[in-house]
């Protein structure tokens, strides 16, 4: 009788000590990383168990699902790219309508003097807030760098070529050829006005919406919104070319010798996908 | 002792199976079920062997229901303890030929179990989920349910519990 009360007492006493071990929250955690690990859902182990063995079925059907979307992706992007090439391929079509006609119109002497011409792609812009306006660079041509080319472009506004820029020193023609844009502070002409007749330097400052003119008589007659064009004086633009219009006179004051004005160039910044270089006159006449 | 495992095991997972489709019931109907097992495996094996099959049921059934809030081995203290009063009350005063008693062991270890479990969970300060105190409809109509099968349920688990004689045990003979 006294050994069969003791087993059940150590017994009570052990689960007594055990149970005042906090294992609640332990066994719980591990219980439900099992029940995760076996299905997320699962609110039992026995519910995870059962759920299980849809597991397979819902992988497979997953991946064929999967399978069956990237195919259509890899359709859709199919298309995409077949009607991306045919819209690029129209856009290279009439881009070359577009240099050819502008090419013609220049040969055939409307605007221009008589000169050899090469419709240009251009490739590249220069970067920064002062070389955006000053620089552009062109797909390659064939000539040699100490050739001397004015490009021009077509304003529709206007119905006429304007005076772009020139080649750039010590710039490869075969290779990568750049132009300084008449905006440029690396380049400077001598323009007239259209009207008065007189000559006067062309600078750029850098900026898109402004150029300086200088060297203007004292007594000029020069306003607003005359007209200035490439002049003889010029070794690289063809005389009478559009190059800008007077925005702004600056009178001479009484101790000095010349006025200044300034002046907004016509060609287009935003638009500089394409020009027309002119060779020189002697290529011209040679031909 | 091969049965008496198979026993607990069999009683925690029909418990199991009970909570899966019987949601909340199982506070309800579970515990009591294996208050009343206790009970008649005293009833047939002895209060030394219901100790053991009692404490072990009991640390199944807590490891499987446990929440976070809970402790393991209270349920293993009631059972153990039911099932050795249950052994040295009525152990060799019924078998599967006279059952009766079934019922009175029943009846015995429900209210012995009950007020264990809330002495325990008092103590504990644990909600043990398995002994609520309210007595509802539906826990009068289980307890006496359970005291109205305590005969058969004796058969029962003599049948799972007691060998039997095999034509193969027979052939040794």
């Amino acid at each position: 009788m006294k050994k069969d009360f003791t087993r059940p007492v150590v017994l009570t006493v052990l689960f007594l000590a055990f149970a005042g071990v906090p294992l609640g929250p332990a066994v719980t955690a591990c219980r439900a990383v099992v029940y995760y690990l076996i299905h997320p859902g699962a609110e039992s182990l026995a519910q995870a168990c059962r759920y299980s063995g849809y597991l397979g079925e819902s992988w497979s059907r997953l991946l064929a699902a999967r399978a069956y979307m990237d195919q259509e992706e890899v359709k859709n992007f199919a298309q995409r790219l077949e009607s991306f090439e045919e819209s690029t391929a129209q856009e290279e079509l009439d881009f070359q309508d577009s240099l050819g006609r502008e090419s013609e119109m220049a040969a055939s002497g409307m605007d221009l003097p008589r000169r050899l011409i090469w419709p240009l792609r251009v490739v590249h812009r220069g970067l920064g807030q002062e070389e955006w306006a000053s620089r552009i660079c062109t797909e390659p041509i064939g000539l040699s760098s100490t050739s001397h080319l004015a490009v021009v472009q077509f304003i529709p506004r206007l119905e006429t070529f304007v005076l772009a820029g020139r080649n750039a020193t010590a710039s490869d023609l075969s290779s990568r050829p750049c132009f300084d844009l008449v905006t440029s502070p690396r380049y400077a002409l001598s323009v007239s006005v259209e009207g008065t007749g007189e000559t006067g330097l062309l600078r750029g400052l850098g900026r898109p919406d402004r150029l300086s003119l200088e060297y203007l008589p004292k007594e000029s007659k020069i306003k607003a919104g005359d007209r200035l064009k490439t002049s003889r004086l010029s070794a690289v633009a063809p005389a009478g070319i559009l190059v800008g219009e007077v925005v702004e006179v600056e009178p001479a004051g009484a101790a000095q010798l010349f006025s200044r004005a300034y002046v907004r160039a016509y060609f287009d910044l935003a638009r500089l996908d394409h020009l027309l270089a002119l060779g020189p006159q002697e290529i011209s006449q040679n031909k | 002792m091969i049965r008496m495992l198979f026993a607990a095991l069999g009683l925690v997972i029909l418990e199991v199976l009970y909570s899966l489709v019987g949601a909340r019931m199982v506070y309800y109907f579970v515990p009591l079920l294996a208050l009343q097992a206790s009970a008649l495996v005293g009833l047939l094996l002895g209060p030394a062997k219901a100790s053991w099959w009692g404490a072990l049921t009991g640390f199944l059934e807590d490891v499987y229901f446990i929440s976070s809030n809970g402790a393991i081995g209270l349920s293993s203290i009631v059972y153990l303890w039911v099932g050795w009063v249950a052994g040295k009350l009525f152990y060799e005063r019924a078998d599967a030929d006279n059952p009766a008693m079934g019922a009175v062991a029943t009846a015995f270890a429900l209210a012995l179990g009950l007020v264990l479990a809330k002495i325990l969970s008092l103590v504990f300060n644990v909600a043990l989920p398995a002994f609520s105190s309210m007595l509802t409809w539906t826990r009068v109509f289980s307890l006496a349910a359970q005291i109205a099968l305590g005969p058969w349920m004796l058969r029962l688990m003599a049948w799972i519990l007691q060998p039997r004689n095999s034509s193969r045990h027979e052939a040794f003979q």
